[in-house]
């Protein structure tokens, strides 16, 4: 067994010094990377600047409208639907909620619900990956509630998910490696700190950024809700009821080659018949499938120019005519 | 018990105030029960912690315990001829909550072509390889030694050691015994320093690096070479930082309690060939095979020494998992260690051509140990052991892979990795200690800044917990 070896013969005194000398290069480099991230991380500011906005722009509609609607989601929501045209062009005031994906459901509802007054419609547009695999929530919701001044997104137990311990979530308000080490790399090579500025944001919301990158498509979720997904929509559900709000499920447009077409529609509509025991789906016949790469920007869910368009009329048929997919067209097609 | 939560953090500082408070009191009341009352609260502190964990993890654990220590009271009642006979049947009753929770599901599907629903759900009680192993051990030492029976809250403290209860290291009757019989709470300085230093160690090749490694996405390809082997290394870094980060963070908070525990990683990665690799690796787990599997079969004296070696490193296989893959992985240490030990005596390869060779056996063989799917795992090393599969093109596609951000994140930490490893390695032949100057109070400064900064913000459970 071995004993340990003391690398100086120092006086209890000094011991105990280097010991706080450590936990207090712990709290300060915590402090410091808090510090970067609540406040000089771009994607941060970028995010915190859209949630901004979005707000501004409801504020807007509900001091020039009865009810409105606020479509809530991941990136895939801030790239496909332009609010400002629905409201200008079909006298439809829509929010545009969408943020980032990362930021988990909890959040972005809690992001959604900022925006919501009571007879207002709720469109949730949650990419399908957030609702089949079970997650906990993310550093970067953390991060995100906290930078925005709304710690209890994350800290209270709401939408069936558990809060995150406070010291836990302090503890979370740090840059990580990912992040500084593409930083780093992003700065050797003499790239943007952020691959999307808020510039590309428009005075809705509406995010559509000059970067493109070539997107492949084999998209697949597994079409099965996950628990925690269950419990989140049932409480979504009850939440929805209690502030008088009308709610939905809308699919997102993803990338498909169109040999994956049927596969991927069937999987969608596996989904959407989980969903639709707790949510009402508007209808959409393409299924969430969208075969023009050309239409995306660098990801297989961000939609740019025509395809956005397209995407933003067929919503704006869909909450005009308020279709609902039953359970016969969903499940009986489903079993095909 | 996972050491990279905050949870276990503030449960342990809760807890222990709360004993050192009441000790307060203790001390101005009833100074002459002291020392009962310290061994009584570490006990305390452990059985809270490990019920933390799970209530099933600490009811099977009591059990395993409780029932040990009756069975043994027991045999040492009984005439001394049927002290061994008992010991072989005590033994594998030992054994049998672990193969009951381990090892049911593997064996019903591999040998009774069924996979019972009731078997594949079940969840292996933490820790429960560890533990039973160091009261198989303990069980040993007392009939076969001959040696007293403790009291029971000693030997309790024995087994329920947190810091090393559900992740070792395997301590010994000799060596932890004494110190929990003596056992009482004084802080000392120089201490609590050396365990601090332990600590940081620790949480630094955890969160820092192991949990880093284990966010690189890498290429699951079967059929690329060099894609494998980078996979390979990624996890061979992961582990070794994950078991050695856990077994610091142990060895630190028994410092600080004034309890020296056994180091258990001597800087592996350092090892010239693969003798010297498991003299370095899992130290507790590679001697407690030697003197309770090797060294009764005969050991190395016998003629069919090889055998032996052999048989001692499928069970270490099995040991790690329930799975051909891991009975695999055992029988390649053991063929590696069986051709060292016959050609060493004839030839003795130069420090860097043993090192480069043994890396690379151990990087392989890693394969074994991630890779569950029988036949991906076949296909992978057959890639691997194939010169026509490294070709430019498969070169050339790795490369592909790896040029964005996991890139990236990739040669960072490899670098990191590698430095880390060049500290070990010049602690080891400079003073002897592996981890010297990694523990130096300047190096300390960097560690810190590094984990605060680079740590994941989603915690992973340590890998050795799933064994």
């Amino acid at each position: 067994m071995d004993s340990s070896i003391s690398h100086s013969k120092t006086a209890p005194t000094q011991h105990i010094g280097i010991a706080l000398f450590l936990i207090a290069v712990a709290l300060t480099t915590w402090g410091i990377g808090a510090l970067y991230t609540l406040l000089w991380n771009p994607e941060m500011m970028l995010f915190k600047e859209m949630f901004r906005i979005k707000k501004q722009w409801a504020a807007r509609l509900s001091a020039e409208h009865r009810q409105k609607c606020v479509v809530m989601g991941g990136s895939s929501t801030a790239f496909a639907f332009d609010a400002k045209w629905l409201s200008t062009e079909r006298d439809l005031p829509v929010v545009n909620a969408g943020l980032y994906a990362a930021l988990g459901p909890k959040v972005l509802t809690e992001v959604a619900f900022e925006m919501l007054n009571a007879g207002d419609t709720l469109v949730v547009a949650l990419e399908p990956e957030l609702l089949t695999k079970s997650q906990g929530q993310t550093s970067f919701a953390v991060q995100f509630s906290f930078a925005v001044g709304r710690p209890q997104w994350v800290t209270h137990d709401t939408f069936g998910v558990e809060g995150v311990p406070r010291v836990s979530a302090l503890l979370s308000l740090r840059p990580g490696a990912y992040h500084l080490v593409t930083a780093a790399g992003k700065w050797l090579r003499g790239m943007p700190a952020y691959r999307y500025s808020i510039s590309e944001v428009d005075e809705a919301g509406f995010l559509q950024p000059s970067v493109r990158v070539e997107v492949s498509g084999h998209p697949s979720h597994g079409g099965r809700l996950s628990c925690t997904a269950r419990e989140y929509l049932a409480a979504l559900r009850k939440k929805c009821a209690m502030r008088n709000v009308r709610v939905a499920y809308i699919l997102p447009w993803s990338y498909c080659p169109p040999e994956r077409k049927a596969d991927f529609q069937t999987e969608n509509r596996r989904l959407l018949t989980e969903i639709a025991e707790y949510l009402p789906v508007l209808r959409d016949e393409r299924l969430g499938a969208y075969e023009v790469q050309e239409h995306f920007a660098d990801s297989s869910l961000h939609l740019i120019g025509d395809g956005a368009y397209k995407r933003t009329e067929a919503f704006a048929h869909a909450l005009r005519e308020w279709e609902l997919w039953s359970d016969k067209d969903l499940f009986g097609q489903s079993h095909q | 018990m996972n050491f990279a939560e905050v949870r276990f953090w503030v449960l342990l500082l809760a807890a222990l105030t709360v004993l050192l408070v009441f000790r307060a009191v203790v001390s101005k009341v009833y100074s002459g029960r002291l020392q009962m009352y310290d061994k009584l609260g570490l006990l305390g502190l452990g059985f809270f912690l490990l019920e933390q964990v799970s209530t099933v993890t600490f009811a099977i654990f009591l059990v395993v315990a409780v029932g040990t220590y009756l069975a043994l009271k027991w045999i040492q009642r009984l005439p001394e001829r049927w002290h061994s006979g008992a010991l072989c049947l005590l033994i594998p009753l030992q054994f049998l909550p672990l193969v009951y929770y381990k090892y049911s599901a593997f064996i019903s599907r591999e040998l009774w072509g069924g996979e019972w629903e009731y078997f594949r759900d079940l969840a292996i009680p933490v820790g429960i390889s560890f533990y039973t192993f160091q009261k198989v051990g303990f069980a040993v030492d007392t009939i076969k030694f001959g040696q007293k029976l403790p009291a029971f809250l000693d030997y309790l403290n024995f087994t329920a050691f947190f810091p090393q209860i559900v992740a070792g290291p395997i301590e010994r009757r000799g060596d932890l015994l004494p110190q929990v019989q003596n056992f009482k709470f004084q802080w000392l300085p120089s201490q609590i320093v050396d365990g601090f230093s332990y600590i940081v160690l620790g949480l630094f090749l955890k969160c820092c690096l192991a949990d880093n490694f284990a966010g690189i996405g890498i290429d699951n390809t079967a059929t690329n070479p060099f894609a494998i082997w980078i996979a390979n290394l990624v996890f061979g870094f992961r582990i070794y930082y994950d078991f050695a980060g856990y077994s610091l963070v142990a060895l630190g908070i028994a410092r600080c309690l004034g309890v020296t525990l056994s180091l258990n990683f001597r800087s592996p990665y350092c090892s010239t060939s693969a003798t010297e690799f498991w003299r370095r690796w899992h130290v507790t787990l590679s001697q407690w095979f030697r003197d309770y599997v090797y060294v009764p079969m005969g050991g190395g004296r016998v003629k069919l020494w090889f055998l032996n070696v052999f048989v001692v490193f499928i069970l270490s296989g099995i040991w790690h998992g329930a799975g051909w893959n891991f009975v695999l992985w055992g029988a390649l240490h053991g063929v590696a260690l069986i051709i060292h030990r016959i050609f060493s005596k004839r030839f003795c390869l130069p420090g860097f051509a043993g090192w480069i060779i043994t890396m690379g056996f151990i990087s392989l063989t890693w394969l074994c140990f991630y890779e569950t799917r029988p036949a991906i795992l076949l296909q992978k090393l057959q890639t691997l052991l194939d010169p026509q599969a490294y070709t430019v093109s498969a070169l050339q596609e790795a490369a592909l892979f790896w040029a964005g951000a996991q890139g990236l994140l990739l040669l960072f930490f490899g670098v990191l990795a590698t430095v880390v490893l060049a500290l070990e390695w010049l602690s080891l032949r400079q003073v002897h200690d592996p981890y010297w100057y990694l523990r130096h109070p300047k190096v300390l400064v960097v560690l810190v800044i590094l984990t605060v900064l680079l740590a994941p913000g989603e915690s992973n459970g340590f890998i050795y917990f799933a064994f």
